[in-house]
């Protein structure tokens, strides 16, 4: 991904050295956890508000 | 034992479903009076506080306020007393919680340990969950949802500040010198992440490390709520004055991971250990203000800032240079060679294998979670920021933090049952354990409480528990009387014997 000011996002440490993701090995079943996790996700960000102005602090 | 430290932090309302204008003021204040905790006292001593005073030893006439800010507060607050609108609390655990502009804001007391440190701190974060639950159930108007977080993506930000004491024959400059590279470069280790950019110096970026950088304009300085500085330089130690002064660090980011936590403060304790000592870093950086940005605004982590002596490093490679000047030394205790190993690992962890790192660090656990949805369909900025705000929700229920933790995909640094313990028992050791002795015993004869003293009042006449060390042989020493005296008159019939109160 490019971001607006032109630079690779993520940066090249990732896309080149990295290994893949666990969720993207084809050999590691996804588990049971992350189903719920993946439901509890959309549940979450369907039901919150977005970010509401607050006055600044400290 | 590692060098005493406390956090403070403001948490953040999240506000919806308000039929009139929403009074801020009015709003902390109520979700901290929501708390219900046995023993507790209400008050706080302000007659010796002085944040005007300078770590360069001079002291300022006034202290810079965002006029936005000040616009804030509607009739409602302006009807409260001062004692009803601050809302001042001393909980059992030595903690501090109260109405600070506009934000319920919770004190740890000062710890000698990593653990405890996150104990306390992650007893805070369930108080507020309390505190919210109580004041959604009991309010008429909207819903607040709190949030352990530094920004309100529009352009606002709130501060989570860790305070360390240092000795005060230190110099100032060795102290700023070493601390604003540091400071400048840590966030790529324990930022909170943040999606977009705001704030009063202009930029992009679609991801940062810190939930913070976008807000710092100056290197050094005493101002906190504008014209913020990597640097503080407030100067109360809460401690005998002549012997110490109190780091107030403002930049940094308000973390949800337990490990982030002691990580951030670990790591600063020992870059101040080696300062005291009169290690030098060489790490100066031309323009620490950019640099903050650069490197929060490249999750690449490929950003470089030019230092003093002409390298262009990394926020990666300035961490490094750090830790091996570290490496070199002798640490004492096993929280400091843990600190010392997780931060080796997680250097090396960022620069191979990323995603690994997200099991401890709350950048990278954000970055993760929002990389591993964006598979499933594009997540467009309205839903990042959703994703955001509901990582640092304190709401178990609605966090995504907690939930990440559910799952097993971040670790555990202490148990469910010792911040239950944290909650009421004030860290060991420290002078929280006295004021929490004073409190659980003779709580009906104190009047009022600080950070260094209790006055108690008995038969008409007050008697002052000075408290100038944070731990050691006098701290011990009233401990054990505030256990052992039959009553509160034998007691301050022992302490003056000593000549330890007045």
């Amino acid at each position: 991904m490019i971001t607006k000011d032109g630079r690779v996002w993520p940066g090249p440490v990732l896309e080149t050295d990295a290994p893949a993701k666990p969720t993207k090995t084809p050999t590691k079943p996804k588990r049971k956890e992350d189903d719920e996790l993946d439901e509890r996700v959309k549940r979450i960000i369907r039901e919150i508000p977005n970010p509401t102005p607050q006055p600044g602090g400290e | 034992m590692i060098r005493p430290v406390g956090i403070e932090t403001e948490y953040g309302l999240n506000c919806e479903g308000f039929q009139e204008q929403i009074d801020f003021g009015y709003e902390a204040s109520m979700v901290v009076r929501a708390a219900r905790v046995e023993g507790a006292f209400r008050g706080w001593d302000y007659s010796r506080e002085d944040p005007y005073l300078d770590l360069r030893g001079t002291r300022t006439e006034r202290l810079e306020r965002d006029p936005q800010d000040l616009r804030d507060s509607t009739s409602k607050s302006s009807k409260m007393s001062a004692a009803e609108l601050l809302a001042n609390t001393v909980l059992p655990n030595g903690a501090r919680y109260y109405n600070d502009h506009n934000h319920p804001e919770y004190c740890t007391e000062t710890c000698t340990s990593l653990k405890e440190l996150v104990a306390q701190d992650k007893a805070g974060e369930r108080l507020l969950w309390s505190c919210q639950r109580a004041r959604n159930e009991s309010a008429r108007d909207g819903r607040v949802l709190v949030v352990k977080n530094n920004t309100d993506y529009h352009g606002r930000s709130y501060g989570t500040h860790e305070n360390y004491l240092v000795p005060r024959e230190i110099p100032f400059q060795r102290l700023a010198d070493g601390m604003l590279p540091f400071l400048t470069a840590r966030q790529v280790l324990v930022g909170a992440g943040k999606v977009g950019c705001e704030g009063p110096v202009a930029g992009e970026a679609e991801f940062q490390l810190s939930q913070r950088a976008d807000f710092f304009e100056e290197k050094v300085g005493i101002n906190t709520t504008t014209r913020r500085p990597i640097f503080n330089t407030r100067d109360e130690p809460h401690a005998a004055k002549a012997d110490w002064r109190r780091l107030h660090v403002i930049a940094g980011d308000a973390n949800r991971s337990e490990y982030a936590t002691a990580l951030k403060v670990g790591m600063t304790g020992l870059v101040l250990d080696a300062l005291v000592e009169g290690v030098d870093f060489d790490a100066e950086l031309r323009d620490p203000v950019r640099a903050v940005k650069d490197y929060s605004r490249d999750p690449g982590l490929q950003a470089t800032a030019e230092t003093r002596s002409g390298k262009d490093l990394t926020a990666l490679d300035l961490m490094e240079g750090y830790l091996e000047v570290l490496e070199g030394r002798e640490h004492e205790g096993e929280e400091r060679a843990w600190v010392l190993r997780q931060w080796r690992e997680l250097l090396d962890l960022l620069r191979s294998d990323r995603v690994g790192a997200g099991d401890r660090l709350d950048w990278v656990a954000k970055w993760n979670l929002m990389e591993e949805l964006s598979e499933v369909g594009g997540l467009g900025e309205a839903t990042r920021r959703k994703i955001d705000l509901a990582y640092h929700l304190v709401d178990p229920e609605w966090s995504l933090f907690d939930s990440l933790v559910e799952s097993g995909k971040i670790r555990r640094l202490v148990s469910d049952a010792a911040i239950k313990a944290a909650a009421g028992d004030p860290p060991s050791g420290t002078r929280g354990v006295v004021r929490g002795l004073i409190l659980r015993r003779f709580g009906e004869h104190v009047t009022n409480m600080e950070w260094d003293s209790v006055t108690v009042e008995l038969d008409g006449r007050r008697f002052e528990v000075k408290m100038e060390e944070v731990v050691g042989d006098v701290i011990a020493r009233l401990a054990r009387i505030f256990t052992e005296a039959p009553d509160l008159a034998a007691a301050i019939a022992e302490i003056r014997s000593g000549g330890k109160g007045r």
